[in-house]
């Protein structure tokens, strides 16, 4: 473990060396070529010292060499010259040629091996040899020629193809004569036998030649050449100076550079030569020369490769560097363009992965209100206005997670409390694994967008002067009023138009009529309900769309009539303008719709013609479009009037229905009520009740007919066959909600004194619909005197069954649609049997009227209904009629019962 | 004009010798080394003797003086007898010679004719040593016994 981390740290220590010596590759480049110098001058140094060395040693060599050969060649002939005149002297003294013998008994010759010694006589026959070679004569050979001129050391030059040397002297007779000559002869070879490989090589050359330039013998490695002839003077140079130093020269006869030396051999005719072999003795100095240079360029390229590696890794240390420093820079200039980027005007803020707020910036700050310290490590939870409910901010973080990125409108709290709308960019930072790092928030505070954008709406659909919707808005109503009519009821559309108006403007000035037309938006608006439209068209022309009036026409009618007659009273009254009071009338043209049976144009068009006809008609008046619709709602006029009249004067009889039980039990009768009319007779119930309504005149007539109710009932409790008889009164839902509906009950059956247990009053389902907890309160307390209640209609309507099962009702009353057609249409019947059998589920009674045939009245008994009302019983009798049909059917019974008696007696 | 002797050519020259000496084999007996029967040497290493023959030695092993006694250039035995002994030729011998000669280191044995001339010298000369065919060594001389 040690070793291995110190050999990390090592390796490391190593590195960043090399990592520091590669820093400073430039001046480690310089080195490199220094020492590559360095090696070269060594190397060139010791090329040239060797070379001075060997040639040095081969000069000496080729200088001590050929003062050898020098030696041993003058000993050589000295040897044999004492040979020849050794034989010469005895032969001289003894005159005999058998001196040889003699000489050679006696050991005083030369080794015959090599030598042969020989005598010729004067004509050059060989006459005494050492060697038997029969007869020869060399009268013709040079030595013997030279030798017979004169008494010196001739020698040969040697005959083509021969290799033998020939030394002669000549041989004098007594009288000083020649007579012969003595010759000792010698292979060239012998001459040269000094040849040492081991000093001279292959290539050296050792010779002797004549001074004549004739080599006698001559060798070089094994081969010996014998008397080739050369220059003389170039071959052997400094050939008299026995100091003289060699001379490197191209031989002549093999064109080889030797270091030649030459020696001249004083005694006798002739010179040796030495030579060494240039390239045998640099052969050496070569290899090393070799050995040198590649060692040189081994470490030259070692140490150039180590450069330019280290060159190479400074490079790309030196890129990477680069790299790094350009990445800084890119990074740094990110950030601080992110810097920049986040001190914009848009207010932002950034959290980390769990949503704690890490920054803000300074539009965050002045925007918010809070200070950066009071917002880091809190979570953006601390900006809720409370206005978005918990599904908004998870489909918020939905958006984030999936798409990375959410943007809306958000209403968030700033520090003083104030709740404002802002346009909010969330981001999900991730890092390179995809991960969430951040969450970057950017917004900006769109109130004064919101505050342009109702503006904008004000000056789209807002008249600037009166603050009235303008056309746009107005049509837009208007649709929206024909598409409500359809379920509501009829609507009106109703144009007012200014009397005199332009006058005005003309006398009094535009600033004037500016002012009117303010006063008449604000009095026309006060003439409508809330659900109800005014408007300004332009000029002095407004418009007012009443919706959802009545299912009635005639109603509609009427009740536009009394918006119009309101809007022309109001506008009718004094007006202060600028300190001056004038008055001023309108004309007012009105139309009603229902459906989309007229189109928006038309129905302008029709509001507008029914103004022009109030203006022709003497103006500060209204004018409906139909005709019809004006003289019915003058003759509703005249209607209410007469019924006003009517309750005043009592002018209403009550009928009486009877309801039956089971085949012809009387049980009581609803109480109808009749109108006679001083001019038009008498009037049923469809005629006036829903004017009565209207009017609210309802209220008299209902508190009349209940009170006349009870009254008939106090008089029946006196009459034994009539005391167990009900009566059951229709109540509006307006009595109903009267606030002292129960009193006026209780003091009808007060001052009738009439049994409460016999009254039963008929609600409608459309008394219900609203304040059901109410309805039942005033429900039960009358319940408890003893009153019971039928639900009218039942079905019609939108019964709640759960509100149903609340009321304290005694009785549902099956409404006479669905009896007319429980024969014919499945659907009807399907309904009568569930309304039986709801009844009876409930406890509840249940009646069914409209019962016309008695195919009727036994389907319904099958289905489990056994109380029933209708013409098939009896039409709506006035009392006495009444009475007496009451008298028919006790009779009947009364007649069965005998009947039966009578039977069961017989 | 040329004499080659480079070692191919001695090398054949040895090797005709070789041929020449084992198709004598059968006539001749072998060359032996002999010297006086009064020499106390009685063994010597062909080295030895080769030695001797060729002047680089001049001494028996006794520390006696050696005189070889060659015999005259032509002779078979003597040839025969560089060849076994030296395994050289002739002519290798002879260049050897000159070489000493020549550059003053030795000279040539004495050299006498044949087997008998041989016998004759050892017999008169102590220290001498020679070589003759072994069928001519009698009682005048002894032959060495090659090591």
């Amino acid at each position: 473990m040690l070793s291995i981390s110190l050999f990390k740290r090592a390796v490391s220590q190593i590195r960043h060396w090399i990592s520091e010596i590669a820093y400073s590759y430039m001046l480690f480049l310089v080195f490199v070529l220094m020492m590559l110098a360095a090696i070269w001058a060594v190397i060139l140094h010791l090329i040239d010292v060797e070379r001075t060395g060997a040639e040095h040693t081969a000069t000496v060599m080729s200088q001590e060499l050929v003062a050898t050969y020098q030696a041993q060649a003058v000993r050589a002939l000295r040897e044999i010259d004492q040979t020849l005149k050794l034989v010469k002297y005895t032969y001289e003294i003894k005159g005999k040629p058998d001196a040889l013998l003699e000489l050679k008994a006696g050991g005083l010759l030369p080794a015959e091996l090599i030598f042969v010694v020989s005598i010729t006589d004067r004509h050059g026959d060989v006459v005494a040899s050492t060697q038997a070679n029969g007869r020869i004569n060399i009268a013709e050979q040079d030595n013997f020629k030279m030798a017979r001129q004169s008494d010196v050391l001739a020698v040969n030059r040697p005959l083509p193809g021969s290799v033998e040397l020939q030394f002669s002297r000549r041989l004098m007779a007594p009288d000083g004569s020649f007579s012969g000559v003595v010759s000792v002869t010698v292979d060239a070879t012998y001459f040269v036998s000094g040849y040492e490989k081991s000093l001279l090589g292959e290539q050296g050359v050792i010779g002797m030649m004549g001074t004549d330039g004739v080599f006698r013998a001559r060798r070089t490695g094994d081969v010996v050449s014998v008397g080739d002839s050369v220059d003389y003077p170039s071959m052997a140079p400094g050939a008299d100076d026995d100091e003289s130093l060699p001379q490197v020269l191209v031989s002549s006869w093999d064109g080889v550079r030797r270091y030649t030396s030459a020696r001249k051999l004083y005694d006798f005719p002739m010179t040796v030569i030495a030579g060494l072999s240039e390239q045998e003795q640099l052969a050496e100095y070569h290899r090393h020369v070799q050995v040198y240079l590649w060692w040189a360029s081994v470490s030259s390229a070692l140490l150039m490769l180590f450069a330019v590696l280290l060159a190479r890794m400074r490079y790309q240390l030196d890129q990477s560097h680069l790299r790094e420093l350009a990445e800084r820079r890119q990074t740094e200039n990110s950030l601080r363009i992110a810097a920049a980027a986040f001190d914009s005007q848009e207010a932002m803020i950034v959290t980390d992965v769990h949503s704690v707020i890490l920054k803000v910036n300074r539009a965050f700050t002045e925007n918010t209100g809070y200070t950066l310290a009071e917002v880091v490590g809190q979570t953006p939870s601390i900006f809720k206005s409370g206005r978005h409910n918990a599904m908004f901010y998870k489909e918020m973080w939905e958006a984030i997670d999936n798409q990375g990125l959410w943007q809306g409108e958000i209403w968030d709290r700033r520090k003083d409390g104030t709740v404002f709308p802002k346009w909010m960019t969330i981001s999900a930072v991730k890092d390179e694994n995809g991960e969430v790092t951040n969450y970057v928030g950017s917004h900006y505070d769109i109130t004064e967008r919101k505050k342009s954008e109702v503006r904008i709406n004000e000056l789209a659909y807002y008249d600037q002067l009166t603050g009235l919707p303008n056309r746009t808005l107005l049509m837009d109503r208007l649709r929206q009023a024909i598409a409500d009519s359809d379920s509501c009821g009829y609507c009106a559309l109703i144009f007012i138009d200014l009397d005199n108006f332009k006058t005005i403007n003309d006398t009094l000035g535009h600033h004037v009529g500016d002012l009117l037309l303010k006063q008449v938006a604000i009095r026309l608006a006060s003439c409508v309900r809330a659900e109800d439209t005014v408007g300004r068209l332009g000029g002095d022309e407004f418009v007012v769309v009443l919706t959802c009036l009545n299912n009635s026409k005639i109603s509609a009618a009427a009740q536009t009539e009394v918006v119009g007659h309101n809007v022309l009273s109001t506008l009718n009254q004094k007006y202060h303008l600028n300190e001056v009071e004038f008055h001023n009338t309108p004309s007012i043209g009105a139309t009603l719709f229902i459906g989309e049976q007229t189109s928006i144009d038309d129905l302008m068009k029709q509001a507008d013609l029914a103004m022009y006809r109030s203006k022709e008609a003497g103006r500060n008046a209204i004018r409906f479009f139909d005709p019809d619709m004006e003289s019915a709602v003058m003759e509703r006029a005249t209607l209410e009037s007469d019924l006003r009249r009517a309750v005043t004067e009592q002018q209403f009889l009550l009928h009486f229905q009877p309801q039956i039980e089971g085949e012809d039990r009387l049980t009581g009768a609803e109480v109808l009520v009749r109108w006679q009319h001083p001019k038009r007779g008498m009037l049923m119930p469809a005629d006036f009740i829903q004017l009565a309504e209207d009017t609210k005149l309802i209220l008299p007539l209902g508190r009349w007919v209940l009170e006349s109710a009870c009254a008939q009932l106090a008089i029946w409790a006196s009459q034994p066959e009539m005391a167990h008889l009900t009566l059951a009164v229709n109540v509006s839902a307006h009595q109903f909600h009267q606030h002292d509906f129960i009193e006026q009950v209780l003091s009808a059956l007060d001052n009738s004194g009439a049994n409460p247990q016999r009254l039963k009053l008929e609600l409608t389902e459309s008394l219900l619909v609203a304040n059901v907890d109410k309805i039942i309160e005033k429900m039960s307390v009358l319940k408890v005197q003893g009153v019971a209640f039928s639900l009218d209609d039942f079905g019609t309507g939108y019964s709640s069954l759960s509100y149903l099962k609340r009321l304290p009702l005694d009785q549902l009353k099956i409404d006479r649609s669905f009896v007319s057609d429980v024969l014919s249409d499945p659907n009807d019947a399907a309904i009568a049997n569930t309304i039986i059998a709801l009844a009876n589920s409930l406890g509840m009674g249940v009646i069914a009227e409209g019962v016309e045939t008695v195919a009727q009245r036994d389907f319904l008994a099958q289905a489990g209904c056994y109380c029933y009302q209708g013409y098939f019983f009896s039409r709506p009798l006035p009392l006495g009629g009444f009475e007496a049909y009451a008298q028919k059917l006790r009779v009947q019974a009364d007649g069965r019962k005998i009947l039966k008696e009578v039977i069961r007696l017989a | 004009m040329k004499k080659n002797l480079s070692n191919m050519n001695r090398l054949g020259l040895a090797v005709a010798g070789l041929v020449l000496s084992l198709n004598c084999r059968a006539s001749m007996a072998d060359v032996i080394a002999v010297v006086s029967a009064r020499n106390p040497v009685t063994s010597l290493s062909k080295e030895q003797i080769v030695n001797i023959f060729t002047g680089k030695s001049t001494l028996f092993p006794n520390g006696e003086q050696a005189q070889p006694v060659d015999q005259t250039e032509g002779v078979v035995t003597r040839d025969e007898f560089y060849l076994t002994f030296a395994g050289k030729s002739a002519a290798q011998i002879k260049a050897n010679w000159a070489k000493l000669i020549f550059t003053g280191r030795g000279r040539p044995p004495k050299t006498v004719l044949n087997d008998s001339e041989v016998k004759k010298w050892i017999a008169e000369n102590p220290n001498a040593i020679g070589y003759i065919q072994r069928n001519m060594v009698d009682a005048s001389v002894k032959a060495l016994i090659r090591e």
